[in-house]
């Protein structure tokens, strides 16, 4: 069976989660009998992938800071889109902002996608891609399949905004079928949206086994003697630095942490538009001795901070998903989760919290910190999971729902 | 008979390198030296040399009338001995040739008056001593890191013994009287109180180039003018700004260097002016008045107070978290290892909380202009990450 799959952004240029899971998943179907061919508004240089025919929308490049950071940011809100396109178009084209951007490329996919293959389903990621989604299945007459891995609700609560929330109300009304990434996510997306229950099918994300485990080992240089750098454990909060992802909690819970244990370390890993808050919000607290921050990391920090880091929080207000907990268990990194979560579903005995209980998050924090046995035991816990976890496993069941479909 | 004080103020901070939460306890080397030197040398080669060059023609053109008075932070001077030698050694010209009197401050251009008076007298002796070696006098006239003044800077300035205080002559430091009066500070009246006009200082150090400004095109002869309307019975007139405000803040080409040729000759003319140092001033004039400072006035921005340092969060706290080592740092110094007492100096250098600044308007543009960083929050996360290593070095733990 031949499958259209609508995406965003693909590896190794990633703002998220998103092209990571929709690599994964790629890769998981190509163990099926689905073909994907896999259509972006314009791939970056270095995409290549074995498992599907990738397709470039080649959207305009012509400013091509707008035209990269469009690819780049799909979870900035429209109005720090407006903001960051007013700040790099100097060509005076204020007409630009990731609506129109969405537009552009549903007609890109209309006209890039012709009658020469026979697709049997189209399957969308995320609301940027749902008109083009719609509009390209509709046109083939064949069954849409749409994949929620965040809804505007999880990445802006409250002050989400009605434009976005429009285009995936139209998405999910629309779909024959709609894949949740958590029955968390399920949930969340049935209490703000009227969608019948009877389309949502729940397929956590798969995990992707780090490499570097065992091969690494025996190709790298011996390691220095293993004195660590900074002695103090570190407590890492590792992910975009926006209100989905609950900073001012991990800050708050460090402010009550510090007063009885000084010599902890908070390091926030990230980048986002509350970062700037959050460091004056860090120095407010008296945390200015405590918590550092990096920015965003790239590939080889991100291991270095987690070979570092002593405990991993996810203080997520929503998070459908949330892959980065077990990334950190795959290190051997014990964590604690917000119970607002997806990822609480796939870990058995998770130290899970609620986003707003910082007390709660405080102690939990301070008793990992304690007894590093519990270190192994979260760790061997996260293996467990993450062995049982593959995209494989995962894809298979996204191939369940095509065949719901008749694909 | 007015004086004329005209002062410049020479400063460059040791800036840092981008200094990661990776290096803490593995980078020993906090200072970006190649932007350092690129940018004394810069300075040097726009103002500096033209500037020392132009000051000795003035006293060879005007003689006596003609004197000019400067400050130089230690880490200034540093740079210069290390980059830009010859722009040290126009200096020392300049002082040797009795054109230049030569002011004190602290050495590393800090803020040290308010967190730690003991580290504040070892820093303004150590620079008194430093000035003394390298331009051969020792200096008589104070003035305090951004020219701020309070009560407690003035008491500790005369007990150091400086005869002459510069300070900033802010509208809510003043008020009614003038600017224009040598005042004796409270408490300590053996010290003279010479305060900055700040119109016509910032006429030439800020507007003097500014086109939307109604008296642009501002020449020599229109700025004499401007001296002519102080009233007869003014006792000095303090122009005080930056060095570089020739050459780096208003570019050669703004004619710049053409009306500060010229503008001592103007002011000259008329035989009411004559230009003198601050200590000349502070023996020649008897006192109008005590002046009173209960709360630190600065030279910079619209509130002339140390908002543009201390005026955030970010800034508190990392001040804080500076001075709060202070005492490890001194007991590793003392226990051999005296660098990290430098290295701790070179932070207490007031630009690291200066770029730190989320002032908005156009003091914020002043800011950003000054800033080796991208945003405040960057020049924050970079200190603290520095401070954080030194923390480990001087023993202080975290």
């Amino acid at each position: 069976m031949k499958v259209l799959m609508l995406g965003w952004e693909f590896p190794p240029y990633i703002s998220g989660g998103l092209g990571t899971a929709c690599e994964g998943l790629v890769k998981g179907l190509a163990a099926t009998d689905a073909e994907v061919t896999f259509v972006v508004p314009r791939l970056p240089e270095g995409a290549v992938s074995r498992y599907a025919r990738l397709v470039d929308c080649g959207l305009p490049r012509e400013d091509r800071a707008v035209a990269l950071d469009a690819a780049l940011l799909p979870y900035l809100t429209a109005e720090q889109y407006e903001r960051l396109v007013a700040r790099q178009s100097c060509s005076g084209d204020l007409g630009e902002d990731l609506f129109a951007e969405v537009e552009r490329y549903a007609r890109a996919v209309e006209q890039n996608v012709g009658a020469d293959t026979a697709y049997d389903l189209v399957h969308g990621h995320d609301w940027m891609t749902y008109p083009a989604a719609i509009a390209v299945a509709e046109n083939l007459g064949v069954p849409l399949v749409l994949h929620v891995h965040s809804s505007e609700y999880d990445r802006a609560g409250e002050n989400a905004n009605a434009r976005i929330v429009e285009v995936e109300q139209r998405g999910l009304d629309a779909a024959d079928r709609v894949v949740c990434v958590s029955r968390f996510a399920a949930q969340c997306l049935r209490e703000r949206f009227p969608v019948k229950a009877a389309k949502l099918r729940v397929v956590h994300n798969g995990v992707a086994v780090p490499v570097s485990a065992g091969d690494d080992a025996a190709s790298a240089p011996p390691d220095e003697p293993r004195a660590p750098r900074i002695a103090e454990p570190i407590v890492l909060f590792l992910g975009r630095v926006t209100a989905q992802k609950g900073p001012e909690y991990f800050l708050q819970a460090a402010a009550l942490v510090v007063r009885h244990e000084p010599r902890v370390k908070f390091v926030m890993a990230g980048a986002g538009d509350l970062l700037p808050t959050m460091i004056e919000r860090a120095a407010e607290l008296g945390l200015a001795r405590h918590v550092h921050f990096t920015g965003f990391l790239r590939g080889p920090d991100v291991d270095r901070i987690y070979d570092e880091a002593a405990l991993y929080v996810l203080s997520s207000v929503s998070e459908p998903f949330g892959i980065a907990p077990l990334e950190a268990l795959s290190r051997d990194v014990p964590v604690i989760v917000s119970r607002q979560s997806g990822v609480t579903e796939v870990l058995s005995n998770v130290t899970a919290v609620d986003f707003w209980d910082v007390t709660a998050l405080a102690r939990c924090i301070r008793e990992v910190l304690a007894r590093p046995e519990l270190r192994d035991e979260m760790a061997a816990q996260g293996r467990a999971a993450t062995r049982v976890l593959t995209w494989e496993r995962q894809a298979a069941l996204v191939r369940d729902v095509y065949r719901e479909l008749g694909a | 008979m007015t004086s004329i004080v005209l002062y410049f103020h020479v400063h460059q901070p040791f800036r840092l390198r981008r200094y990661s939460f990776f290096d803490i306890a593995r980078e020993e080397d906090y200072f970006d030296d190649d932007a350092n030197a690129a940018i004394v040398q810069r300075v040097a080669e726009r103002c500096y040399l033209p500037m020392n060059a132009l000051l000795l023609r003035l006293a060879q053109r005007h003689g006596e009338r003609f004197r000019c008075s400067m400050s130089i932070t230690s880490t200034a001077l540093e740079q210069m001995e290390r980059w830009a030698p010859a722009a040290l050694a126009g200096l020392v010209a300049l002082a040797r040739a009795g054109v230049v009197e030569f002011v004190a401050e602290t050495s590393h251009h800090s803020l040290a008056f308010l967190a730690n008076g003991d580290e504040f007298r070892a820093q303004v002796r150590a620079h008194t001593d430093r000035l003394e070696r390298t331009f051969g006098a020792r200096p008589r006239a104070f003035r305090n890191t951004e020219l701020v003044i309070d009560d407690r800077v003035a008491r500790v300035a005369g007990e150091l013994g400086f005869c002459a205080l510069l300070g900033e002559g802010a509208d809510h430091l003043v008020g009614w009287r003038s600017p224009a009066s040598v005042y004796a500070a409270a408490g300590t009246p053996d010290l003279k109180v010479l305060l900055r006009n700040y119109e016509l200082s910032d006429d030439i150090a800020f507007r003097f180039s500014n086109r939307g400004w109604h008296e642009w095109p501002l020449s020599a002869e229109k700025f004499a003018r401007f001296l002519e309307r102080v009233p007869e019975d003014a006792q000095q007139i303090g122009l005080f700004m930056d060095y570089e405000t020739a050459g780096e803040h208003q570019w050669e080409e703004t004619g710049i260097f053409d009306f500060m040729e010229r503008m001592p000759g103007a002011a000259l003319q008329s035989g009411r002016f004559t230009f003198r140092t601050p200590s000349e001033v502070a023996a020649r004039e008897t006192a109008a008045e005590t002046l009173e400072i209960p709360h630190p006035v600065s030279w910079a921005d619209a509130e002339r107070d140390l908002s543009a340092w201390l005026g955030n969060p970010m800034q508190s706290a990392a001040h804080a978290a500076l001075y709060a080592l202070y005492n490890d740092t001194r007991r590793a110094a003392a226990a051999g290892r005296p660098e990290l007492l430098e290295r701790w100096r070179r932070l207490s250098t007031s630009d690291h909380v200066y770029y730190m600044c989320t002032k908005g308007a156009s003091d914020g543009e002043v800011h950003a202009h000054f800033s080796p960083y991208d945003s405040p929050h960057e020049a924050y996360v970079t200190f603290m990450n520095v401070l954080d290593d030194l923390a480990r070095r001087v023993g202080a733990g975290a």
